[in-house]
């Protein structure tokens, strides 16, 4: 390892690609694979499984002990609605180095000054979604309390391969969106893929309690990918 | 530059002529505080960012490190309840971990 490589990896992290750090267990050799090029290397079926799983793999290989230590990109969060619980959840994620992104038409709400170190978009969740790639490392939050802003948000999310998908808003206000989401045509099966009322049941008063409360929810389906999202908030609710 | 990442930090060391050590969890058995790939970057004065467990064994890694911190070198470490060093830098959760460090080399 030398800074030639850290500045590799570096280069690698801002280009938002995934690699691996491939080194001899018991030497000073390290050098960087990435996905797109590890076809061509002898660790190849380590280094994809590596990077899928988002785990260390230590392997013999040729008689060498490796370690294959994968680096992906961070995971996503898309926010809809740029309130007041969007900015202390913006700060909270992106501390979890989660790469955040905020999406309101409303402009006194889509200001960059509320949101100095994320990115936000100012138009309709229609639009703004069809630049998104809601793949399997991206959680989407709804936080309008809109129907016209969050619905449209929510039904993109539910078809998509993201590991999350929150909406705030009470019991009540969730039911509404239920019925209102069936009414159109759209399965139970994909309605129990939306967290609502969202976040973990921590009885949060203040936006940044709130924030808390959503934060931990994205965690824990992130972490328990095993199990599905309803038998996680069955296993809480039963405590 | 994020002062929390160890890769960030060990560049920005080396840039400024420091010595530089990363040190990597490559396995863990049991409950282990920080999973593997976890990395500890060490600097040749004893400063650390970045974290190899719950900070149980992170001053053995340390002083581990900056005996070879002055060249290009690989060390592996093990740690666990069942170490003979247990009640200096064992793992109170009961976990195993082993550690690989190794010292940079500065290319300019």
């Amino acid at each position: 390892m030398d800074k030639k490589l850290l500045e590799d990896i570096l280069k690698f992290k801002q280009r938002k690609e995934s690699f691996c750090l491939v080194s001899k267990a018991q030497s000073t050799d390290t050098h960087i694979v990435s996905l797109k090029e590890s076809s061509s290397s002898p660790l190849s079926s380590f280094i994809k499984k590596a990077i899928k799983e988002d785990k260390l793999l230590l392997v013999e290989e040729g008689g060498e002990e490796w370690v294959i230590n994968p680096f992906n990109p961070p995971v996503k969060l898309i926010i809809v609605g740029a309130v007041h619980v969007a900015q202390s959840l913006a700060i909270m994620a992106e501390n979890l180095d989660f790469e955040v992104t905020i999406i309101d038409p409303r402009e006194a709400f889509a200001q960059q000054e509320r949101f100095p170190n994320n990115k936000v978009i100012c138009s309709w969740p229609e639009d703004a979604f069809n630049d998104l790639d809601l793949d399997s490392r991206t959680a989407v939050v709804t936080l309008t309390h809109e129907p016209n802003l969050d619905d449209v948000a929510l039904k993109k999310s539910i078809k998509s391969q993201c590991f999350y998908v929150g909406a705030l808003g009470s019991r009540k206000t969730h039911q509404k969106r239920i019925d209102r989401f069936l009414e159109d045509g759209i399965d139970e099966q994909s309605m129990e893929r939306i967290n609502g009322p969202i976040g973990l049941p921590i009885n949060a008063q203040t936006p940044g309690e709130i924030a808390i409360s959503i934060m931990a929810e994205v965690i824990s389906a992130l972490r328990y990918q095993k199990k599905s999202i309803k038998e996680l908030r069955e296993n809480w609710n039963n405590r | 530059m994020n002062t929390n990442d160890p890769i960030e930090s060990a560049l920005a060391w080396l840039n400024n002529g420091h010595k530089v050590a990363i040190a990597t969890v490559i396995k863990t058995w049991g409950s282990a505080p920080r999973k593997a790939g976890s990395q500890l970057a060490i600097r040749d004065d004893g400063l650390m960012v970045g974290s190899v467990s719950g900070g149980c064994v992170e001053g053995d890694v340390v002083s581990n490190a900056l005996e070879m911190i002055n060249s290009p070198s690989v060390k592996l470490l093990q740690y666990g309840i069942t170490n003979d060093k247990a009640w200096e830098v064992g793992l109170a959760c009961g976990g195993d971990i082993k550690i690989r460090i190794e010292s940079l080399k500065n290319n300019g």
